[in-house]
């Protein structure tokens, strides 16, 4: 074999080999966390949810019911505390002002984010003021992905499809990035609400048990929504950790090609 | 009749010449912001503290911060602490996020790489929550981003208080797609230029950008291979830079006026 021969057999080779090292799929551990009123079965302890995140070393960990400085919580900022316990990155996405602080959801991640952003709604009918937070992440391997926990109101299906229309009308404005939104959003697979989902997004659990309550579980009301649709699950784990939480934890491998 | 024809000759010439000219390059002398008052007006000034070794030392060579959260927690008027060459490391503790938490504050990061264990950044530190980190990338070697604040001027105004690194010629152009015209909706860029790139980054925004004004403070000293720059919108103008220490670590005070 000449070298000429040897160049045309190599080269194709390593050109092919690097176009498969910059096309690495995205594949990311994620987990998202109802911890019910701040914490407070926890006793608002933050290295109590660190043991449980530890166990799993998500990418990135949602929670909903998080509170900032509030006087239930002992003045604390619980995310920063978990950020600073775990190595992580925190963002806290307030919902509405609440005993003395702020209530909402939080995101941490392993990985810096470059973008974050917090919007609330609160259409006619509803309980309260709810949010949607996410954040954009350049991962190690310079694949980008969007990350959001939001936590649907809980009085009515018309009211929780209002807030996914004002959710879905912020989170794809401007933006295709590959897209996770995890969280409560207090209605079963088949109701409205997740039908209404279902327009725009994955539901990457379907067909896995139930999230709710945390002790013999009857429904299944948390969930990982993937955005465009082409997600898949290597993994998805529903844990149940009582003495954190009444809603199960949901811990899933996924990647995105 | 030679003449005549000489002169339509050179008259059909010239005006050729005339439509062949391209108005960017010959017409245009680059943009000059205007002499912003003499007089400042105290109640209009924003201050920021950027903490930040100008070269390219990492700020904190172990948890040496102690007096700098002592600082940040009894300090009021700062808008917010920028630390350059706050780096992370993954899975370990940040610096910044440390501050923040230890300081009653939040924190954001700036990346200024990618990596996959260690990444060179900016740490911005707030007071408030922030609904809004405004951030941008390109590929992965320019990142710009910032908070969304109420600066508590004379009348409120709302600035995004963003930074960058400079460290190569061809992030000069990067820098000045990525703002476009978002100078306007009061984004203020205080970051870190490697000095020998001031000029070319002078340069490059003067015929590039319009509705801006630039500020550099170099500090004397060969250790020093960068600078500090302040790019504000036209309606912004960088006032004062004082150079102080906490804690060991340099600090530069910036005040920043907003002109009504």
């Amino acid at each position: 074999m000449n070298k000429k021969m040897i160049k045309r057999i190599i080269f194709p080779l390593l050109l092919l080999a690097s176009v498969f090292a910059n096309a690495q799929n995205l594949s990311v551990r994620v987990m998202t966390m109802n911890i019910r009123e701040g914490g407070q079965l926890a006793g608002y302890v933050a290295d109590s949810f660190c043991t449980c995140i530890r166990k799993y070393d998500p990418d990135m960990v949602v929670f909903q019911e998080m509170d900032n400085y509030t006087n239930r919580n002992g003045n604390k900022d619980l995310v920063s505390e978990m950020a600073v316990k775990l190595g992580m990155f925190p963002y806290f996405g307030r919902s509405f002002a609440y005993d003395g602080g702020d209530f909402g959801n939080a995101i941490l991640s392993k990985y810096p984010f470059y973008n974050a952003k917090t919007i609330t709604s609160k259409p006619s009918g509803a309980s309260e003021m709810r949010g949607c937070s996410w954040i954009d992440i350049l991962l190690p391997n310079k694949r980008t992905i969007r990350v959001a926990v939001t936590h649907l109101d809980v009085s009515s299906e018309q009211v929780r499809v209002s807030n996914l229309a004002t959710i879905n009308a912020s989170i794809f404005t401007g933006s295709t990035l590959p897209t996770l939104l995890m969280g409560d959003f207090n209605a079963s697979p088949e109701s409205t609400t997740i039908v209404y989902a279902l327009n725009n997004w994955q539901d990457i659990g379907a067909g896995t048990g139930y999230t709710f309550p945390c002790t013999n579980p009857t429904s299944r009301i948390d969930y990982i929504m993937g955005y465009p649709k082409t997600w898949t699950k290597s993994s998805y784990q529903i844990v149940s950790y009582p003495k954190l939480s009444d809603h199960c934890f949901v811990v899933a491998e996924l990647s995105f090609p | 009749m030679k003449t005549l024809k000489n002169l339509l000759y050179i008259l059909f010439s010239a005006c050729i010449l005339i439509s062949c000219e391209d108005p960017n390059t010959t017409e245009h002398n680059g943009y000059e912001a205007p002499e912003p008052p003499a007089t400042v007006v105290d109640g209009n000034l924003l201050t920021v503290e950027y903490y930040s070794r100008l070269n390219e030392e990492n700020l904190f060579q172990t948890e040496d911060y102690n007096a700098i959260i002592s600082h940040i927690a009894a300090t009021s008027k700062p808008l917010a602490f920028f630390f350059d060459r706050s780096d992370a490391t993954i899975g370990q503790t940040s610096p910044v996020v440390n501050m923040a938490w230890k300081a009653k504050m939040k924190s954001f990061f700036v990346q200024n790489e990618t990596g996959q264990l260690y990444i060179q950044g900016t740490g911005i530190i707030v007071r408030p929550l922030i609904p809004v980190f405004d951030g941008i990338h390109r590929s992965d070697s320019l990142f710009l981003a910032g908070c969304t604040l109420m600066a508590p001027c004379n009348q409120p105004v709302t600035v995004v208080l963003s930074t960058c690194k400079i460290s190569e010629i061809y992030q000069h152009a990067q820098i000045a797609e990525a703002l476009g015209d978002s100078l306007k909706t009061n984004k203020i860029v205080i970051g870190t230029i490697a000095t020998d790139q001031k000029e070319s980054f002078k340069e490059y925004l003067k015929y590039h950008m319009t509705g801006f004004r630039l500020a550099f403070h170099t500090v004397s000293d060969i250790e020093k291979t960068y600078s500090l720059f302040i790019l504000t919108p036209v309606n912004f103008v960088s006032r004062d830079i004082q150079e102080l220490s906490i804690g060991g670590i340099p600090m530069y005070q910036c005040k920043i006026e907003y002109l009504n």
